[in-house]
């Protein structure tokens, strides 16, 4: 029996269940980032909420892109999956403020995204779908069986990337 | 900073008598702008995790409307007035003085009828702290955001830059001739300021 399993801020859930589905729920600015190993059907997500700590914060934290990544990929080896058999898919990074005087926390979005490609792109890891930017939040579901990824914006319906 | 060390009872009660000056002159102010008698229901003050703030709204995908604004100055801190979209429809009702029920989306007039709830009540509130603490605050202007709550968390939480686990959330109710809708406002001060906010607000009320 599968089940819908809930990623949350800062969170990365793995499963081998090919009826489990991983959610993240209303991302604005936060990164939904998906790995998926079509051999063994391991699919794991983590849900990035900034892009990398600030001062001198040393301990993995999912929290951020730069440390969630790889922590990602390690779960996803820890959990019997093979790198070269990986592919990532991600979405998110909204900018969910357009009002002037708010570019502090308007940048999140744009800089989490940076931070995911800047980590992704030259990686051995295929990033075989994205859906990112855009000024509105998302629901992203990540489906163990076939690695597919949907996206429900608000008001709207869901489509597959 | 340990939340459980700053926010003492002591504290929840300065935050209490705090808020509902704050609000009542909040409600001054709105009365102006409505043309009608109005006010808001004693608040009810509670810190909150940020992760579970959206619990209380119906969860992350939940549609709603924030209205937020960035205090700057000796107190720092973040304002999210948030309501489920329905009570924003409300609220817009009741500011624009329609019927309840007429509005059913959110455009330019009804978001900026709710942008000057958000901006009126947050500056009353900072100019409350102000005169109650001496710690000189301005708000930025507002911004209203329709998303789902996760979404509009993000903003919150993107703004403190996970320097702030917790936020306070004052509950009330804004009630216009007999009509009354929800609201929740959630505070999320700077955790540097803190310390000083707390000294200077608890030798105020004594």
């Amino acid at each position: 029996m599968g089940e819908t399993l809930s990623v949350g801020l800062g969170e990365i859930v793995i499963s081998k269940n090919s009826e489990d589905v991983l959610v993240a729920y209303g991302l604005g600015s936060c990164l939904g980032i998906a790995c998926y190993d079509e051999n063994a059907r391991i699919a794991g997500m983590l849900h990035a909420v900034l892009p990398k700590p600030n001062g001198n914060g040393k301990e993995p934290d999912s929290r951020y892109v730069e440390h969630g990544i790889p922590e990602l990929l390690r779960k996803m080896v820890e959990a019997g999956g093979k790198e070269k058999d990986f592919s990532i898919r991600y979405a998110g990074g909204a900018n969910m403020l357009n009002s002037p005087g708010f570019n502090n926390v308007l940048n999140i979005g744009q800089r989490n995204i940076e931070a995911a490609e800047n980590l992704l792109q030259p990686g051995p890891v295929p990033v075989v779908g994205k859906d990112v930017g855009g000024t509105i939040g998302r629901t992203v579901r990540f489906y163990v069986e076939d690695g597919k990824m949907t996206i429900r914006r608000l008001g709207g319906e869901e489509i597959e990337l | 900073m340990i939340a459980e060390e700053i926010f003492t009872t002591q504290l929840f009660d300065v935050l209490n008598k705090m808020a509902k000056e704050g609000f009542n002159h909040a409600a001054n102010g709105l009365e102006g702008m409505v043309g009608q008698p109005l006010r808001f229901h004693e608040p009810k003050t509670d810190l909150v995790e940020l992760l579970r703030l959206p619990d209380s709204l119906g969860g992350l995908e939940k549609e709603a409307v924030g209205i937020y604004l960035i205090a700057d100055g000796d107190f720092r801190g973040q304002i999210m007035l948030i309501l489920p979209l329905e009570k924003g429809f409300e609220m817009a009702d009741m500011v624009l003085q329609r019927e309840p029920g007429t509005t059913k989306e959110l455009n330019s007039l009804e978001r900026s009828a709710l942008a000057e709830v958000g901006n009126l009540t947050g500056s009353f509130f900072l100019s409350t702290i102000e005169r109650i603490t001496g710690l000189a605050t301005r708000p930025s202007p507002p911004a209203v955001i329709v998303d789902m709550v996760g979404a509009i968390l993000n903003i919150v939480i993107a703004g403190s830059a996970m320097v702030s686990d917790y936020a306070i959330m004052f509950e009330t109710a804004l009630e216009v001739s007999g009509q009354t809708t929800e609201a929740k406002f959630w505070v999320i001060p700077d955790t540097e300021v803190l310390q000083r906010f707390k000294e200077r607000s608890i030798k105020a009320y004594g």
